[in-house]
């Protein structure tokens, strides 16, 4: 297995969306049948890239990629000018997931915007998202993921925005547009900071070059908050139902990957960045804390809510939680021998329901979507009786609903099981929190259930009827992983998870194979 | 069926077998159903007594999401007026709880002498 393996699929997989997306105004005019095929063929290609890059990394170890140059400076020095990628088995198996749903968000959406107006703009965003997402998942550098950052940012801005409902999305979009700019400027405030002290801005130059002093824990603070900021830790959270909520189903599908990506940021940045010199404990037990309060305020301010759309997205903040819980007892465990196999597998646990979040809670705002999209209505207490209608949508709710609430033998119980496991070894509090939250959670897709699905026909939803087909593909598409998922999850552990785990507690191999 | 386990270090977990199981309790308990009276049809069934009103028709009889678990949230009624004052919708407010994890960030990591 050699450190590192030049291949050209990493580009690739940013520069055609990122091209496409510019160029979509272009395909806009020739109609909405022909834009639709387009960005479905450049997604296609996009995923078939990732897949590409993950089997690639797995097989033959990290990819490392540079373009650019050295740039002449007066004092006759060369300044080097470049973009630097260092794609890891965690890298490239988040990146695969994200654009999984980016695509199956986009093809779930024809059919849910089809006659609000030209969207062209819409599918020019979404293809930019689908670039920086990728962007982000593969750089090794901390100045792109700023830079990628806000590439997805800003698209999802205008994302979020796009539906031009009532002036709610409008304020939502402008809510999330301040928290990111803020958040960017935090976290480029922290890369300012090492930048000045070590003049590099590789992360593995930076790791490798870390003499972890007062500066370097300054930009820790920057960089760790704006990233909690961004992917909806408690108490930094309260943007996450404006974004969510407001937005159309399929960009709420998207927000989740946008969020999880800052997850992903920060894991990167805990682990790659600071991970050798880290005593673990303080930082593993704030990342917990923050983590058990994410889950608890995210699942009893969900039980409150009336609208479906901010109930779900209230869940999203709370399933964040597990994931901030696994990872950061595992940060605990890993620096305690005694414990250590704990800690891996916590962080494997962790790293599981980040992909398990994406794929069930996408589901879930879809069937959301589904409901909103065929009765007009938001609000949980004027819906009713539509199992009957939409039975497509109710089996998809289910597993859905099962799977968030780690019901066996859906997905979400295999992390679930995992963090619970593992967590346990470290204090019995956190799993008993984590297994109350679980309780919560299945009492609220209950309640979301008998409110929207079951009771007497409501007249004025006689009738409705199901979905489109697009719709339903891709909610059948998000069902049917959701099940192999549960039924399997020892293959997708012991394949995809595990080397995404040792890539991320092996700093010194990820400093090896960049520099 | 082993190489199906999803091993942690505390335990073994496999979907396989919770199906298997999942099955027989579905068919056990298929067979005590066999086992009611056939000749009972919910037709048969009286109307409900409501203290003498009358029936409301079914489609007026609905509950509504808000009705669920009202127990719950009036006995946790101080929890939720401190979350909900906390949930303000204003931006001022979102930035405020950003600046104090910054600030509780900084009292504890540089505070601190171990991370």
């Amino acid at each position: 297995m050699s450190a590192s393996v030049p291949t050209n699929y990493p580009i690739f997989a940013i520069i055609i969306p990122l091209i496409a997306g510019f160029a979509a105004p272009i395909i806009g005019v020739f109609g909405s049948k022909i834009r639709n095929i387009y960005v479905t063929v450049v997604l296609g290609i996009q995923l078939i890239l990732t897949g590409l890059v993950l089997n690639t990394v797995l097989s033959e170890g990290i990819i490392s990629y540079a373009i650019g140059h050295g740039v002449p400076v007066p004092s006759g020095l060369e300044v080097p000018v470049r973009v630097v990628f260092e794609v890891d088995a965690i890298g490239a198996f988040f990146g695969l997931f994200a654009i999984l749903s980016i695509f199956l968000a986009s093809i779930y959406s024809f059919s849910y915007l089809e006659g609000k107006g030209n969207l062209t703009g819409f599918y020019t965003l979404v293809l930019v998202m689908a670039a920086g997402s990728i962007g982000f998942a593969y750089t090794g550098d901390l100045f792109n993921l700023f830079v990628f950052l806000e590439v997805t940012s800003i698209s999802a801005v205008g994302l979020v925005a796009y539906p031009k409902r009532d002036g709610l999305s409008a304020e939502a979009a402008f809510k999330f547009l301040v928290i990111s700019v803020l958040g960017g400027l935090v976290y480029l405030f922290g890369v300012g900071i090492l930048y000045g002290q070590y003049d590099v801005l590789s992360i593995a130059a930076v790791a490798e070059r870390m003499q972890f002093g007062i500066a370097d824990k300054l930009a820790l603070i920057s960089i760790f908050s704006a990233l909690a900021m961004k992917l909806g830790s408690v108490p930094m959270h309260m943007w996450v139902p404006d974004a969510y909520g407001e937005s159309p189903a399929p960009v709420s599908m998207m927000m989740v990957v946008i969020s999880q990506l800052s997850l992903y940021g920060l894991v990167r940045i805990s682990f790659s960045l600071y991970g050798l010199n880290l005593d673990g404990t303080t930082l593993g037990w704030i990342i917990v804390v923050l983590g058990l309060l994410t889950m608890f305020v995210g699942v009893t301010m969900a039980l409150i809510q009336k609208k479906l759309k901010r109930l779900m997205a209230y869940c999203a903040i709370s399933q964040i939680g597990y994931i901030l819980l696994g990872v950061g007892a595992g940060l605990i465990a890993l620096k305690t021998g005694a414990i250590a196999e704990y800690g891996l597998k916590a962080i494997e646990g962790g790293l599981f329901h980040m992909v398990n979040d994406v794929i069930y809670m996408g589901l879930l705002f879809l069937t959301a979507g589904a409901l909103i999209y065929k009765t007009k209505e938001r609000s949980l207490n004027e819906l009713g009786g539509l199992a009957r209608e939409m039975p497509v949508t109710v089996i998809a709710f289910i597993v859905g609903a099962g799977a968030i609430s780690g019901i066996p033998p859906f997905n979400g119980f295999a992390s679930k099981f995992l963090i619970y496991e593992s967590v346990y070894k470290i204090n019995p509090f956190l799993t008993a929190v984590a297994m109350l939250v679980s309780v919560m959670t299945l009492a609220i897709f209950v309640k979301v259930f008998q409110s929207a699905f079951l009771g007497p026909e409501i007249t004025e939803y006689k009738g409705v009827g199901e979905v489109p087909t697009k719709m339903k593909i891709s909610m059948v598409i998000l069902s049917v992983l959701i099940i192999l998922f549960g039924l399997f999850p020892n293959l997708i552990v012991n394949e995809f998870v595990e080397p995404a785990a040792m890539a991320l507690v092996d700093q010194a191999k990820y400093i090896g194979g960049m520099l | 069926m082993l190489y199906m386990d999803l091993v942690t270090p505390g335990g073994v977990w496999n979907p396989i077998v919770f199906i298997v199981f999942l099955a027989i309790v579905g068919f056990i308990s298929y067979l005590i159903y066999q086992l009611g009276e056939e000749d009972v049809s919910p037709a048969q069934g009286s109307k409900p007594f409501l203290s003498g009103n009358p029936e409301i028709s079914k489609e007026a009889h609905r509950m509504s999401g808000s009705n669920l678990y009202w127990g719950l949230l009036e006995s946790m009624e101080k929890y939720y007026k401190l979350m909900k004052k906390m949930h303000s919708g204003l931006i001022n407010d979102y930035i405020f709880w950003f600046l104090l994890v910054i600030v509780a960030l900084f009292l504890i990591l540089i505070g601190g002498s171990k991370i």
